[in-house]
């Protein structure tokens, strides 16, 4: 767990307001409704600043950051780099902003061009911006640990670790301030895991990036994150400092994701209670009214059906963990 | 480039191994595609080699006989008209019934109806795969306009635009290129638009889109060399179609005129003299089965290996 906290920030490297995201979907007979995969997501991102997104599969999470980089197009809310609203600038500038987030895939092997050369891989995003030098791709193959001898290959004939070293390598080259790395390891073996991981810290260390990085396995987020946001069905449920949540979670879902978590301290695991979620997750075009999550939530009351609740600071309390401003959560009952 | 040629040599393994990347990977050393694992091509089947040696004949003949001495397609000589086959040394394969030499008026013959079928080919390959590409890649209404535009283009009778078409400008060789050329290509274009439409959300297209790409660099650069391969393999299986296609025109008198021979023509004028000298007819038919049969023959190794496409199939299993 990180307890340094980095060097309070001049401006965000990344800020997210009110972001939304719709796809059509069907809906009963003929009609036509919206998918909300993104459904009102504030966050930001300090330099310097690993921000971890955990949630489960489906809840958004690629969507959230497809859009952020441009691919998905929102339907509402804005995304700012450096400080700057991106939906303000002409696109030649738009683009050269948003350069300075790079995005590094889940699935190394998907997102690698089969047919190109791992030299040629790295050199794209040169290449598209007339940088291109050997002796640069060969500097980056070599920040991640490959050797320059490896550029002549394919993928394929790589591990699934250096595929992923490429692919960050990849996303190195135009010399971001901000990595989006989407559940960068979890198609990983778990040594490898720990390798990957090691590189991006150094990495970090070594250049002062930010990373939002997403991931379902929490002992990873909780290892490489300053700040985590928990994400329900296209809402960010439950964020503060990593410390904070994952010690003193707030939000029911929070606190079921962490129970389910193997824990290596024995004496924790036996005095933890178990909340075990109910139900599968609701239909992502079809979400309850109020708090989307109430269908699971062993603690609901009929108030959950009737009002959305608000990602809010902690009411004052005489607790024994008394909950700091920076961890906030969207739950009625934590602010009743 | 030496480990690569010498992939059992263990003193060149350790460059690929985790001893270079200072973390090492465990499950790190670089795979080697194993020697078993380049998957045996069906190779020298006796239909490849049949079909190539039947191809290459005709090639011969296409773009050597010019070379030949005697080469004359054109000259008359009624004294020595209907020459049989090997009766006559200075007409190896005989004359016409204007005395002209067989064996020169088959490759030139041979040339103009592989000219033109390449050049059909190679004008439906570009329609249908840039109609295809952008159809599957942009996806939307664009998608639906040319999906709708191939379907009309399937209903056509084809022949009968032609005929209207060289009604009205004369027939020639252009017409039939032309015609033949936009009407041909929906196999293209729905192959590219569905290996498009598979690739336009793959992460390794999105990637450049994220660092400044625009869509038509990354349909040059990872679009058109995955869908490549596949058009390759529809070229080489409808070449055949479009021999036979040609020369029904031809045939019919649509398409280059005379003097200059074609298969199509040739057998047409060899028709008349059927019971006085077959081989007027035979000939340029032998030379055209030739053709379509070692291009069916050798096209075939390509469609049972590549239906699917050796990129899809990776991506799936990896
Ligand atoms: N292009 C799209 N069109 C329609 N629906 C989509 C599209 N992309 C995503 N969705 C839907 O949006 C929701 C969120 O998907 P998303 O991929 O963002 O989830 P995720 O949190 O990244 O999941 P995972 O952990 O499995 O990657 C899902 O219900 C998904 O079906
Ligand atoms: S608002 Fe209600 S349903 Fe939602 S998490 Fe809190 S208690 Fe559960
Ligand atoms: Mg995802």
């Amino acid at each position: 767990m990180r307890t340094d906290t980095p060097a309070p920030p001049f401006l965000d490297v990344l800020t997210v307001q009110d972001l939304m995201v719709g796809f059509p979907a069907r809906g009963p007979l003929f009609s036509r409704r919206t998918l909300k995969a993104v459904n009102g997501v504030s966050l930001h991102v300090a330099p310097g600043e690993t921000l971890g997104l955990v949630g489960e599969s489906g809840c958004g999470k690629s969507t959230l950051v497809r859009t952020i980089l441009g691919i998905n197009k929102p339907t509402a809310g804005t995304v700012a780099v450096g400080g700057r609203n991106l939906a303000g600038l002409l696109n030649g500038r738009r683009r050269q902003e948003r350069a300075r987030m790079q995005m590094v895939f889940q699935d190394p092997s998907s997102s690698l061009d089969p047919r190109m050369t791992v030299h040629e891989i790295v050199a794209e995003p040169l290449r598209i911006n007339g940088q291109y030098t050997a002796a640069a791709v060969n500097a980056l193959l070599e920040q991640v640990g490959l050797t320059e001898a490896m550029g002549s290959r394919r993928p394929s004939e790589f591990s699934g670790g250096q595929r992923q070293r490429v692919g960050i390598a990849r996303a190195l080259a135009l010399k971001p301030e901000l990595l989006i790395l989407d559940e960068p390891v979890s198609a990983l073996d778990v040594s490898v895991q720990a390798q990957v991981i090691n590189l991006l810290q150094d990495l970090q260390a070594g250049l002062g990036l930010s990373y939002l990085f997403i991931a379902h396995d929490l002992s990873v987020v909780r290892q490489i994150s300053h700040r985590v946001a928990v994400m329900y069905m296209g809402r960010i449920v439950e964020t503060g400092p990593v410390a904070d949540v994952f010690t003193n979670p707030q939000h029911p879902y929070t606190q079921a994701l962490l129970s389910a978590a193997p824990v290596a301290d024995p004496s924790a695991a036996a005095t933890r209670q178990r909340i075990v979620l109910r139900g599968d997750l609701p239909d992502a075009a079809n979400l309850p009214s109020g708090c989307a999550f109430r269908t699971r939530c062993p603690i609901a009351t009929d108030a959950c059906a009737a009002v959305v609740p608000h990602l809010l600071p902690p009411v004052p309390t005489q607790a024994d963990f008394p909950v700091r401003p920076a961890h906030q959560s969207a739950c009625l009952l934590v602010h009743a | 480039m030496t480990q690569q040629l010498l992939p059992t040599d263990p003193t060149v393994l350790p460059a690929t191994s985790e001893r270079d990347s200072p973390q090492g990977d465990q499950q790190g050393k670089a795979r080697r595609r194993p020697a078993a694992g380049r998957r045996k091509r069906p190779g020298a089947s006796p239909a490849f080699v049949a079909g190539c040696m039947m191809l290459g004949l005709v090639l011969l003949l296409a773009a050597g006989g010019a070379l030949l001495p005697g080469y004359d397609p054109f000259g008359q000589d009624l004294s020595a008209a209907m020459r049989k086959p090997f009766t006559d040394p200075d007409h190896l394969l005989g004359t016409d019934s204007l005395g002209r030499d067989m064996l020169s008026r088959l490759s030139l013959a041979s040339f103009v109806t592989l000219g033109i079928a390449l050049a059909v080919v190679i004008l439906n390959a570009v329609i249908g795969t840039g109609l295809g590409m952008a159809a599957g890649y942009f996806g939307g209404r664009l998608d639906s306009a040319i999906t709708t535009l191939a379907d009309v283009n399937l209903a056509m009778p084809v022949v009968l635009l032609l005929i209207a078409v060289a009604a009205v400008t004369g027939p020639s060789a252009t017409v039939t290129i032309v015609t033949l050329g936009l009407t041909y290509w929906v196999g293209y274009a729905r192959v590219s638009r569905n290996l498009a439409r598979s690739l336009r959300n793959r992460d390794f297209v999105l990637a450049p889109l994220t660092q400044g790409g625009g869509h038509g660099w990354v349909i040059r650069k990872h679009i058109l060399p995955n869908v490549f391969s596949q058009i390759l393999i529809i070229a080489a299986t409808d070449i055949a179609t479009i021999i036979l296609i040609e020369s029904s025109l031809e045939y019919l008198g649509l398409g280059v005129q005379p003097p200059v021979p074609s298969w199509g023509s040739m057998i047409f004028e060899g028709q008349k003299y059927l019971g006085t000298n077959p081989w007027l007819a035979v000939l340029p038919g032998i030379v055209m089965f030739l053709t379509v049969a070692g291009a069916q023959f050798t096209s075939q190794r390509f469609t049972a290996e590549g239906t699917t496409g050796a990129l899809l199939r990776k991506g799936r299993t990896a």
